[in-house]
């Protein structure tokens, strides 16, 4: 469910690049001191006590004792990070460099554990696991969902190497794990292969899309793509064979009742197939404020044919009905890139919220990390950003984006393919509602709540791709962002309390 | 109403066919005609197979291509059930005692194929199961426009892309009969239910739960070296049969669509009428689209740009929304193309008066109105829609006609009828307008005369022939007739209108042969050896030698496992395959001819050949004996 083909198509635009420093992009109005029925704040841990690894676009799962299920992705234990070829984010490698984009050894290969309290981190390896589970784990940009009640971690597609590593492929998997009993192999060292169950269909193979489950037998894959081959930013001459296809779709996925086999996969009608050609994009559990009925919300997305640009406009899809809506009152500017997303429902205000923490988006208001003037800029449109941006939906059915006027602490570029990971015990309060979006509600007036964790995700070191080659690059490599696989975790605290922001007003 | 009834359990999955239509051109039907045109599947068996889930390997990934299993299941309060052992049960031909055939009328009418001889079971034969045997379904509505054109040049290719039946949809709809030993699910769940609430006949001291089934095919690969050619989509709806329904019509009440409108571009979706149901019980309104509206590929999901769908009621005043209606392709694949909408007791009793509408929020498409119910409520459709009658004297045939006002059957209503002879231009033939059809004296010559409606609504509608129609050519027996039954200002000949019309293949007479000679026979079976190539390859039944080989080998007991068998007529038949097959019931899959265009006094006059020829044969062997 996270994404990692971060720079797809942003190679063209090298041509219309400028030199100069970063500037704001967009318009704002002045700071709203009570615009937010909440305030949210990001406290970075700097100091667990064994390191987790640095990943991204990875698989996620947070146990009742709190414990994280980590897997998948691209990354490394965060001692090696800097040992591990990175290649693949916001510029590429051209076809004849002779250089992979998505190099066999950055994808992750350990199953782990983490604990964000105690520290306690644990790794299984997935050599252990049988190869009909273990390639499709080996993946990128996966689409998952793990359902509490069940304790059922559903991970389906992703991008990766074949089964013979000689190319990369889009997996047509939907792969099922309980997570309690993974944890446990896992802090144990005990085989795991038994608990997984694995099934293939086409219409699973898809990355870069996302996965929400909206009953007991029934999910929605939400769009996405196929990627066949290895991948090359648009502009490259591509190899033979390789092949890319959005689907344009949300499938709706029916499992035959108690038992892990499909019994239908079916798209939900195509309103625009404009609007729908969205990949690496943010899917939540929402509320349609002026009903206070659950949806699922689909916000932002890459990329718009004809060009590298993100999608504007809110998707809202009822899973009751399975009826969407394109909600073109709406416009999100930043962030519209996956990106760790945290919802937030107030009933008495009629407000529901979702904060998007850092990323990439056409939005601009805190100038972050800009490197050495001389070295210029390429301006892709779409650079890293350290703005965490609100999109809210009110009960008039009003769309309003909205900066914190704190950004990412210490300006970093990061989240980018990083992950929002609740607190669980917000569950047992009865803080949660639709199994992820927090009921500001029922949070004590004025008192910060720790409500759940960023974490990991890409650090980028610039904005956007430098205007010439980085220092000490190979001959013929693309200009690319310095990016890595982050280990970054941030508590997330909430007060249900008015909170200021930056009302956007436009580009 | 029964298959729009409750409970009820949807299917969707896949079929196949192998029809010949080496028979489809009139042209092939002249005796100069030696070498007709080859067609599509010229060695084609005419199988139809619902292929089970797991069944196949399929090459096409498609999600109909897994095979047939059940989608969904509603229970008697409208419910949707989820239980396990049945959602996902894979449903299939049983090919007992032979695959099901499929064969048109004539080739002047290819529009009413009926499927002979369907056995269909549910479930596992080692697990809960039913198996049950369906009525001749003809086709039951049919359209060829039914896939969003692909490519250009409408004046040639028209709804080009894949050649017309891809482009084709049909809908069939009968009655599933399964004997009570042959119904072993669970009485406690939703099958239970449904068994319960069938309509129950018995025949020799066994009862039969009948079921009403409908279903739509589409998507059919009939181009030969593409991906599983000869497979297709299907999806359809199984419910209880009530007392009083109609067997092949929903006995429900209609939308007709809005037509294409001129010039329409591509991308302008087509549609196709849609029965609808009002449940006064649970208040709810059923929409069966399945079959009505134009698919955005081939065997896709239906097409783009339909926009959201609004039901209204129409009248004097304002109309009335009643909500939104889905047609989207979940709903096509997991519930049979049937879209449910709550209505308050209000919109109910409105409904019982007054039409309804579908409407679009597309302003894109053409008039926003895309459906609507006849102002005056009526409905008049038409059952036994294939038939094949002798015109000798005293043999008659009958059809029924159903007649509702806004969905109440109607007592005591004789509809219009009329006969139409059929030629190449009559709308709704199924050949080019150069063939001619008619016979010198085809008009007049076949007597339709209807009665009044029933309590149910039933008028029946009986034909007889008043004189010998003659034949079309000398391999092409008899005359097709269009007999169109309707109320009300409706004027369903000039469209064609299937759901309202009944086609009569009106043999020519024929004075049953006595004492024929193997020339006599040998007429009989050129047409079929020069069109059938499917039994050509296996023997020649033109070749007297294979012919005579066949007539008297093996026993009959061979085909009927040592149950005793007698020929109607000709009791002292015993041996021979041809005999045996000729001599089925004519719903049997394993009838021959296959294409059933042999009129039953030409077949006496075969047994009366063979006859003679057995007599002939055991007369030797007693000569030998002696000597």
């Amino acid at each position: 469910m996270r994404i990692s083909f971060v720079a797809l198509g942003l190679g063209l635009l090298g041509t219309a690049a400028f030199a100069a420093p970063q500037q704001p992009v967009g318009r704002f109005g002045p700071v709203d001191e009570a615009a937010l029925p909440f305030s949210i704040e990001f406290r970075e841990v700097t100091s667990p006590k064994d390191a987790p690894p640095a990943l991204h676009s990875f698989v996620e799962a947070v146990a009742a004792d709190g414990t994280w299920l980590l897997l998948s992705g691209r990354g490394a234990p965060a001692a090696r990070i800097d040992d591990v070829e990175q290649s693949g984010l916001h510029g590429f490698n051209p076809p004849e460099s002779g250089r992979h984009n998505f190099p066999l050894a950055s994808y992750n290969t350990g199953m782990w554990t983490f604990h964000p309290t105690t520290g306690e981190v644990a790794v299984l390896d997935i050599e252990t696991l049988p190869p009909a589970i273990r390639y499709p784990l080996r993946t990128t940009s996966q689409q998952a969902w793990y359902d509490r009640a069940s304790d059922q971690l559903t991970i389906v597609g992703g991008y990766g190497w074949n089964t013979e590593e000689k190319d990369l492929q889009t997996f047509d998997t939907m792969i099922r794990v309980e997570v309690e009993p993974l944890i446990e192999a896992i802090r144990t060292g005990q085989p795991a292969g038994d608990l997984f169950e694995v099934l293939r269909h086409p219409q699973l193979q898809v990355t870069g899309g996302d996965l929400v489950q909206i009953a007991d037998d029934a999910f929605y894959l939400v769009f996405g793509h196929t990627f066949t081959g290895s991948y090359f930013a648009f502009g490259s001459a591509l190899p033979a064979g390789t092949t890319q296809v959005y689907t344009q779709e949300i499938r709706r996925i029916e499992m035959v009742p108690g038992r892990f086999e499909i019994l239908s996969v079916a798209p939900l009608p195509v309103l625009d197939r404009v609007e729908y050609n969205r990949r690496d994009l943010n899917v939540r559990m929402t509320r349609d404020a002026p009903s206070g009925e659950p949806r699922v919300g689909v916000y932002g997305g890459v990329f718009k044919k004809g060009g590298p640009g993100g999608f504007d406009h809110p998707i809202l899809v009822d899973p009751a009905s399975d009826e969407a809506t394109i909600e073109r009152g709406g416009s999100q500017l930043f962030n519209a890139y996956a990106t760790p997303v945290i919802p937030v429902w107030s009933e008495t205000a009629g407000v529901m919220a979702q904060v998007f923490f850092g990323g990439i988006g056409h939005g601009v208001h805190h100038i972050c990390n800009d490197p050495p003037q001389e070295i210029g800029l390429d301006n892709d449109g779409m650079p890293f950003g350290c703005d965490v941006s609100v999109l809210t939906h009110d009960r008039q059915g009003n769309w309003r984006e909205y900066v914190l006027p704190e950004p990412v602490p210490g300006r970093q570029l990061l989240a980018t393919n990083g992950a929002f990971l609740l607190q669980p015990a917000l569950h047992d309060q009865g803080r949660i509602v639709d199994q992820e979006i927090i009921r500001l509600d029922r949070l004590p007036e004025g008192e910060a709540v720790l409500v759940g964790h960023v974490f990991g995700g890409i650090l980028a070191q610039m904005p956007q791709p430098p205007k010439g080659p980085p220092p000490g690059a190979d001959e013929g490599q693309e200009r690319q962002v310095p990016t890595s696989a982050t280990n970054k975790l941030f508590e997330v605290y909430l007060t249900r309390t008015a909170g200021a922001a930056i009302p956007v007003l436009g580009r | 109403m029964s298959y729009l009834d409750l409970p009820r359990l949807h299917v969707f999955g896949c079929f196949y066919t192998d029809p010949s239509t080496k028979n489809n051109d009139p042209k092939h039907y002249r005796p100069e005609t030696t070498r007709p045109a080859p067609w599509q599947m010229p060695r084609g068996r005419h199988h139809f197979k619902f292929i089970g889930q797991g069944d196949a390997e399929a090459s096409d990934t498609s999600e109909w291509r897994r095979g047939c299993r059940i989608m969904a299941a509603f229970d008697l309060d409208g419910q949707s059930v989820r239980e396990p052992g049945l959602i996902g049960l894979a449903l299939r031909s049983t090919e007992q005692p032979a695959p099901a055939r499929i064969v048109d009328l004539d080739v002047y009418q290819q529009s009413v194929s009926t499927i002979f001889g369907l056995e269909v079971r549910i479930g596992a034969a080692e697990g809960p199961h039913l198996v049950g045997r369906m009525d001749p379904a003809p086709l039951n509505g049919a359209w060829f426009e039914a896939v969003q054109p692909t490519r250009g040049w409408t004046l040639q290719y028209d709804q080009g892309s894949y050649g017309g039946d891809s482009n084709a949809l049909g809908v069939f709809q009968s009655v599933l009969r399964v004997p009570a030993s042959d119904w072993t699910f669970d009485e406690t769940g939703l099958m239970g239910q449904l068994k319960r609430r069938c309509l129950v006949e018995t025949v020799d001291g066994v009862d039969h739960y009948l079921l009403a089934f409908r279903f739509v095919l589409d998507g059919y690969r009939n181009v030969e070296g593409s991906i599983d050619f000869g497979y297709g989509r299907m999806t359809g709806t199984l419910g209880p049969l009530l007392p009083g329904d109609p067997h092949e019509t929903p006995g429900a009440r209609w939308l007709e669509p809005r037509p294409l409108p001129e010039g329409a571009p591509w991308y302008v979706p087509r549609f196709y009428r849609a029965p609808f149901r009002v449940d006064a019980r649970a208040n709810r309104l059923l929409v069966d689209w399945g079959g009505s509206v134009s698919r955005a590929s081939f065997a896709g999901p239906p097409a783009d740009h339909l926009g959201t769908i609004t039901a209204r009621v129409a009248g004097p005043g304002e109309p009335v929304t009643l909500g939104r209606l889905r047609i989207d392709q979940v709903t096509y694949q997991n519930q049979g193309g049937i879209s449910e909408l709550s209505l308050t007791e209000q919109q109910v009793a409105l409904l019982a008066e007054a039409p309804l509408e579908l409407w679009t929020d597309a302003q894109d498409i053409g008039p926003q109105r895309l459906f609507a119910e006849p102002a005056d409520g009526l409905a008049c459709r038409t059952q036994n829609r294939s038939i094949r009658l002798e015109s000798e004297p005293g043999c008659s045939a009958t059809a029924t006609v159903h007649v509702t006002r806004f969905g109440k059957p109607q007592a005591g209503v004789r509809p219009n009828i009329v006969v139409v002879p059929v030629h190449g231009t009559t709308p709704g033939a199924t050949v080019p307008p150069d063939n001619p059809g008619d016979t010198w004296n085809a008009d007049g010559a076949l007597d339709a005369v209807i009665g009044e409606t029933d309590e149910h609504g039933f008028a029946t509608i009986t034909f007889r022939a008043n004189r010998d129609p003659g034949s079309r050519t000398v391999e092409l027996d008899g005359q097709v007739y269009f007999v169109y039954a309707w109320t009300g200002d409706r004027a369903p000949a000039a469209t064609a209108e299937q759901e309202s019309q009944i086609s009569v293949l009106l043999w020519s007479r024929y004075p049953v042969n006595d004492a024929p000679e193997w020339a006599d026979v040998r007429a009989l079976m050129v047409p079929y050896a020069k069109l059938y190539d499917a039994m050509h390859d296996k023997f020649d039944l033109a070749d007297r030698t294979a012919f005579t080989f066949y007539s008297n080998n093996p026993g009959i007991g061979y085909f009927m496992g040592g149950q005793p068998y007698t020929i109607p007529g000709y009791p002292d038949m015993k041996i021979g395959a041809i005999p045996f097959y000729l001599s089925l019931p004519v719903t049997d899959p394993r009838y021959m001819p296959v294409t059933r265009d042999l009129s039953p006094s030409k077949i006496k006059t075969i047994f009366n050949y063979i006859m003679a020829e057995q007599r002939a044969i055991l007369a030797g062997d007693a000569e030998g004996d002696t000597a």
